[in-house]
């Protein structure tokens, strides 16, 4: 009995308390960085020191974690009813999971590597490099190759576990029992996930949230009054 | 018509002795920092010469600035769809090395180093890496041709000038060519801002970058044809000249047109049109474009303007500063100043009044009215690539204006006669040739800028904005407010 309650509270903890604690801190820490210190708020490009191997580098690793954004949330937040519902077969869905997951996994891990290789060889990228971008890359590396070996070798069907579980998450009904069986590897790469969650509002990241969608529809020239009213 | 109020410079080429006293205390005032080391907001360039960063003027190697297509104008790096799909990785942003790696001298050394038999020397280090480096290109590397038979050939404007190119000791030519950010009417780095962090401010035209919204897209950078726009690779903000704007909004001339050894700068306000703008800009040839430009200025003195003008909401002062202009003398009324690549079709507000120069020993001296014009050292073709986009035409008009204006008043000063006739000829009164000479030669503090004070009587709150002239993006600054 004290076994079972010691092993139910090390699942609260980390598919219930601990995804909540990050979420926390991504709303409120890039919503109090947005407000106070927009200054900082940059893509933080590095471009102007280098630009060869980035292009390969910069072009495989956005595209690559676009798909693979884009496959996550046809995996885990559409709900395996409506897939069902428009005709997609278990066995379409495997393939396509399989095969956009691995080419979307391959790129961003190629991306990584040569994002890598990148500031330890080119001695003024080497120079601009700060602790945190070491942090963010290593995590993001350490994610997207488990993502990639758990779409490879795992082969795990998340849509009846991992998927309600994390829709759970944002109805407020967390549900831990589902994930007990979910395979470790799988297990790991969600948990580092909630981490970078945790540390993006710290991080070069925030850079996502300013996709400048609004360029589309603006004016080409912009006036501004020296002290509007 | 609706009116817009300008703040505008000339710059007199005819005495620019290119001493890069603009070009340092510019630096002092706003790049001595980390991250824009390499950042020149004003430079000064010995031309015929590649520039900095290197041939910025080619626009087949960084594709700034605007072009013709079909009907429309558009910027030349690819339209809003194209910024999006490369805004991972600009293809035509130029590198540090297009411009220079910074560079320190280790100075430590000097007084460190052990007892040896040589003397030592300081070594110079990347103010980047913080390595030894060794120095191959500066931001002012060619200074007065230096190195030019190797590499100034690859400047632009000499196109279709190989022929009759004079790198050659005797009949070698070169000038000072000062740059800074032209505060364009049709910007391209604001066009290209993803973030629409760049803007043209509303009463004064000066272009800046707001340092809170810049997000790093870094397209600006590339779109802007005269490279005038600067990434800070440690803040990895875009940053640009201001055109000293506390000082203007002060009644200040900038740092670079008030410390100018040779009174070349004139600072004042032109009211243009905005509504034409884009019909001005639709000229499908390239030569055409200064003369259009020309057309979008308006005059100050007309009661339909002054009335317009009071309607936008532009301050008297404004009105009465443009109506005193000395920058809008000498690009409209005496057309002696010129833009500079107005093929870039950004129609910039930093003109030039183009240099004389000696007359070639290896002409023989035929007896035409100006005779002097065609025989110049520096090539009229060249002064139109730069200014003109090819255009003869005004380049001489403007050298002879300026031809006529000494000649007109050397007999003055020598009790001769004047010829007025020849004055005539090239458009100028004797009262117009004063007053040129005054503002050319004589060149009083006063009539050189002539800039109104912004009125701040009505901002928000006054209190909290002092200190906030410009300096408050600076991290770590022990001066500025929070």
């Amino acid at each position: 009995m004290l076994e079972r309650l010691g092993y139910d509270a090390v699942n609260l903890f980390f598919w219930v308390i601990f995804p909540y604690i990050a979420i926390t801190i991504f709303f409120i820490g890039n919503a109090y960085r947005y407000l106070t210190d927009q200054y900082s708020w940059t893509s933080k490009s590095s471009e102007i020191l280098e630009k060869d191997t980035l292009r390969t580098a910069s072009m495989l690793f956005h595209y690559g974690i676009i798909l693979a954004f884009i496959g996550h949330i046809i995996g885990i937040v559409i709900p395996k009813s409506w897939t069902e519902e428009l005709g997609i077969t278990e066995g379409a869905y495997h393939m396509l999971a399989l095969v956009g997951g691995t080419l979307a996994g391959v790129m961003v891990v190629l991306g990584l590597i040569l994002f890598i290789y990148r500031r330890l060889t080119n001695p003024k990228v080497k120079a601009i490099t700060t602790p945190m971008d070491w942090v963010v890359l290593i995590l993001l590396l350490a994610i997207t190759s488990l993502g990639l070996i758990n779409t490879l070798f795992v082969q795990y069907d998340y849509r009846d576990t991992v998927a309600p579980w994390f829709r759970g998450l944002w109805t407020f009904t967390p549900d831990f029992t589902l994930m007990e069986d979910v395979p470790f590897l799988l297990k790991l790469h969600i948990f580092l996930a909630f981490v970078l969650v945790a540390i993006f509002p710290f991080t070069r990241l925030v850079h996502i949230l300013s996709i400048p969608f609004s360029y589309i529809f603006r004016k080409p020239i912009i006036y501004r009054e020296r002290c509007p009213r | 018509m609706r009116v817009k109020a300008q703040i505008t410079m000339v710059l007199n080429l005819d005495k620019c002795i290119g001493c890069h006293t603009c070009s340092v205390t510019c630096k002092n005032t706003w790049t001595k920092r980390d991250g824009v080391e390499y950042v020149w907001f004003n430079n000064v360039e010995t031309k015929p010469g590649v520039g900095y960063p290197v041939q910025w003027e080619n626009q087949e190697k960084y594709k700034g600035g605007w072009v013709m297509d079909g009907e429309d104008i558009k910027l030349r790096q690819g339209n809003r769809l194209f910024e999006f799909i490369n805004i991972f990785h600009n293809p035509n942003l130029p590198t540090i090395d297009d411009y220079y790696e910074p560079w320190t001298y280790d100075y430590e050394h000097l007084f460190n180093a052990p007892r040896q038999e040589n003397q030592p020397v300081a070594r110079p280090k990347s103010l980047i890496t913080g390595e030894k480096i060794e120095l191959k290109w500066g931001p002012n590397w060619e200074d007065d041709l230096a190195g030019a038979p190797e590499h100034a050939i690859n400047d632009p404007n000499l196109k279709g000038l190989e022929e009759e190119i004079r790198m050659k000791f005797e009949e070698a030519f070169f000038f000072y060519l000062p740059r800074l950010c032209e505060h364009c009417l049709n910007p391209a780095c604001v066009a290209a801002c993803p973030s629409g962090a760049i803007y043209k401010r509303n009463e004064d035209g000066i272009v800046l970058v707001d340092q809170d919204q810049c997000r790093g897209w870094r397209y600006c950078i590339s779109a802007c044809p005269y490279k005038k726009v600067y990434f800070n690779w440690k803040t990895q903000k875009a940053e640009k000249c201001t055109f000293c704007f506390p000082r203007i909004e002060a009644g200040l001339p900038t740092v670079c047109s008030e410390t100018c050894v040779g009174k070349i700068r004139y600072v004042g306000v032109v009211l243009y049109d905005p509504d034409r703008l884009e019909e001005l800009l639709k000229e499908r040839d390239d030569r055409k474009l200064y003369e259009k430009q020309l057309k979008i200025f308006l005059d100050p003195h007309d009661p339909d303007v002054i009335e317009a003008a009071k309607k936008e909401g532009i301050p008297e002062n404004f009105i009465k500063a443009a109506q005193n202009s000395p920058v809008y003398k000498l690009m409209v009324k005496y057309k002696v100043a010129l833009s500079i690549h107005p093929e870039f079709r950004t129609f910039p507000m930093v003109w030039y009044i183009p240099p004389i120069s000696p007359i070639l020993q290896m002409y023989e001296t035929n007896n035409g009215i100006f005779p002097d014009i065609e025989e110049m050292r520096i090539p009229l073709k060249y002064l139109a690539n730069l200014l003109t986009a090819g255009n003869v035409e005004p380049i001489k008009d403007a050298l002879k204006r300026l031809m006529a204006v000494r000649e007109y008043m050397r007999d003055k000063e020598l009790g001769r006669e004047p010829n007025v006739d020849k004055l005539k000829l090239v458009g100028l009164t004797p009262e117009g040739a004063e007053e040129l000479y005054r503002l050319l030669a004589i060149a009083k503090f006063e009539e050189r800028f002539v800039i109104p004070t912004t009125k701040k009587e009505n901002d928000r709150d006054v209190y909290k904005e002092q200190g906030y002239t410009g300096f408050d993006y600076i991290p770590d600054c022990d001066f500025c407010l929070p």
